[in-house]
């Protein structure tokens, strides 16, 4: 009998579940082939270690903190439409859409021509400089994309640079720590907003980068990469700049403490991403992983 | 014959079998609905098969802990994607070994840009067991066989440490890992027979412990 043969049914000969005769043949082959004799003593002593490893058991107090983030994460319960196009907020929302609609209308025909142009420049430089994410010694902003006034929630809106910032290690840090994205995500949103959002911010912020020029697909897959093992993570701020001299793609994302009972998105994660790389084999593209508690 | 994990040990989950299929999809139907107490009840039910198999993969319990409750919010997240064709049990293993991973591809990450002073305190424990100090006689006398043999998995590749895990501690049928993993069941066997090799090799200087 071969060697190859042989080793493909080693772990069935070890734990006793081969038909006698083959479980024969092989015994034959052991005793006169060291190879493989060694072989199967390394699968007895892996067994025989193994098995005395008993089942983990998960202790209480973990158990507790995790149902207690449970119950702090549950989603809301789904309501019947029509019970949901009832509701005061529907109504609500439903008149505020209407005047908006009224006043665009009256506002465009007003108006001649580029009107609306001028409306979608303007939003990508109305916001505040107490959000820039910038270091003394460079260039600062080039374009950047709102962060106010999120349609759906009336809270803080991921927000998207470009920039001629080169950073370094230190910089950056000190930099996130100073932005202002991020205390307001801090301040508006909690871990269960955190699950709920985390999908249409991606959009959002995917849509921006493309408005400004970027590739918003590589961006997303990014987000997607990021948070894959991470459901809590909302994405607050992405940068388009230089690290350490190459082009970078930085992304922040608030996300609750790891320990601690508190809910809201305190700790950020910042992603240094190289673009390129990324797109060639993911795990290449992560330049440098900061993490603020 | 030697008796399996699974012979002796009863059903980690209600959601074994076509009746756990079925239930499984009530609790799952229920959890979509945004039924209160429906993620808890399912929690509850799998918190155990989670918690063991991260802490398989990552031998710490604080680890394993995040993971855990990474998993369960993963899961509220994605409970739509549920659909019925494995147990919970199942795609709340395949969700674990998931996030298992990216947990310890982060943290792995975060250890190689952290210079100095950052470097993370569990550094020493994570240290792979043969670059540890100390000979091996004594140190095999100090330890416990079963930390000897977590510390020996986690030494392991990933791509090793998961089948060998799922199947030899958690006592999965080379099928279920293959489809958990993608992987045709002839790779799942040959990586749970080079892992066990593996494992021998590096548990080989305390192989007194098992004499």
């Amino acid at each position: 009998m071969r060697c190859r043969k042989v080793r493909k049914s080693l772990l069935e000969y070890e734990r006793g579940t081969l038909p006698e005769e083959r479980a024969l043949e092989i015994e034959a082959h052991l005793e006169g082939c060291p190879d493989c004799a060694g072989l199967a003593a390394k699968l007895e002593l892996s067994r025989d270690a193994l098995s005395p490893i008993e089942p983990v058991t998960i202790p209480a107090e973990a158990s507790g903190r995790i149902l207690a983030s449970l119950r702090r994460a549950t989603p809301p319960r789904k309501r019947p439409l029509l019970e949901r196009l009832r509701s005061p907020r529907a109504l609500a929302f439903g008149a505020a859409v209407a005047a908006v609609l009224i006043a665009v209308v009256v506002v465009v025909g007003l108006k001649t021509g580029g009107g609306l142009h001028e409306e979608s420049i303007s939003r990508k430089t109305t916001t505040g400089k107490s959000s820039d994410l910038t270091v003394p010694a460079n260039e600062g902003e080039k374009f950047e994309q709102s962060t106010t006034g999120g349609p759906t929630t009336g809270g803080p809106l991921p927000l998207v640079k470009f920039t001629a910032n080169d950073y370094t290690p230190d910089s950056l840090r000190l930099a996130s720590d100073d932005l202002q994205v991020k205390k307001d995500f801090a301040s508006a949103y909690t871990m269960s907003d955190a699950i709920n959002l985390a999908q249409g911010y991606t959009r959002q912020a995917a849509e921006d980068f493309a408005n400004l020029g970027g590739d918003a697909p590589l961006l997303e897959s990014m987000f997607t990469y990021i948070t894959s093992g991470e459901p809590t993570l909302l994405p607050c701020y992405v940068e388009r700049a230089r690290f350490q001299g190459k082009d970078c793609w930085i992304i922040l994302l608030a996300g609750p403490p790891r320990t601690g009972g508190s809910v809201k998105l305190t700790r950020t994660e910042a992603w240094v991403m190289d673009p390129v790389k990324f797109a060639e084999n993911p795990d290449a593209g992560v330049v440098f992983f900061l993490e603020q508690k | 014959m030697e008796l399996r994990r699974r012979d002796i040990i009863p059903a980690m989950s209600p959601g074994d079998g076509k009746n756990g299929i079925k239930e499984d999809s009530a609790l799952a139907e229920r959890a979509r609905a945004g039924e209160p107490g429906a993620f808890e009840e399912m929690f509850l039910l799998h918190r155990g098969q989670v918690f063991s198999l991260a802490y398989r993969m990552t031998g710490n319990t604080s680890d394993a802990e995040d993971i855990c409750q990474e998993v369960f919010l993963k899961a509220m997240r994605k409970i739509g994607s549920f659909q019925g064709r494995s147990t919970l049990s199942t795609w709340l293993y395949r969700v674990a070994i998931n996030v298992s991973k990216d947990h310890l591809r982060k943290k792995k990450r975060s250890a190689e840009v952290l210079q100095g002073d950052e470097t993370p305190k569990s550094k020493a424990k994570d240290e792979p067991l043969s670059r540890q100090n100390g000979e091996p006689e004594s140190r095999a006398l100090a330890l416990e066989t079963r930390q000897l043999v977590q510390e020996a998995l986690l030494e392991l590749p990933l791509s090793l440490r998961a089948p060998l895990v799922l199947h030899e501690l958690e006592g999965l049928e080379y099928h279920e890992i293959s489809r958990m993993l993608h992987l045709p069941v002839g790779t799942v066997k040959s990586r749970i027979f080079r892992s066990r090799v593996k494992l021998a090799e590096i548990l080989a200087p305390y192989k007194e412990q098992w004499g």
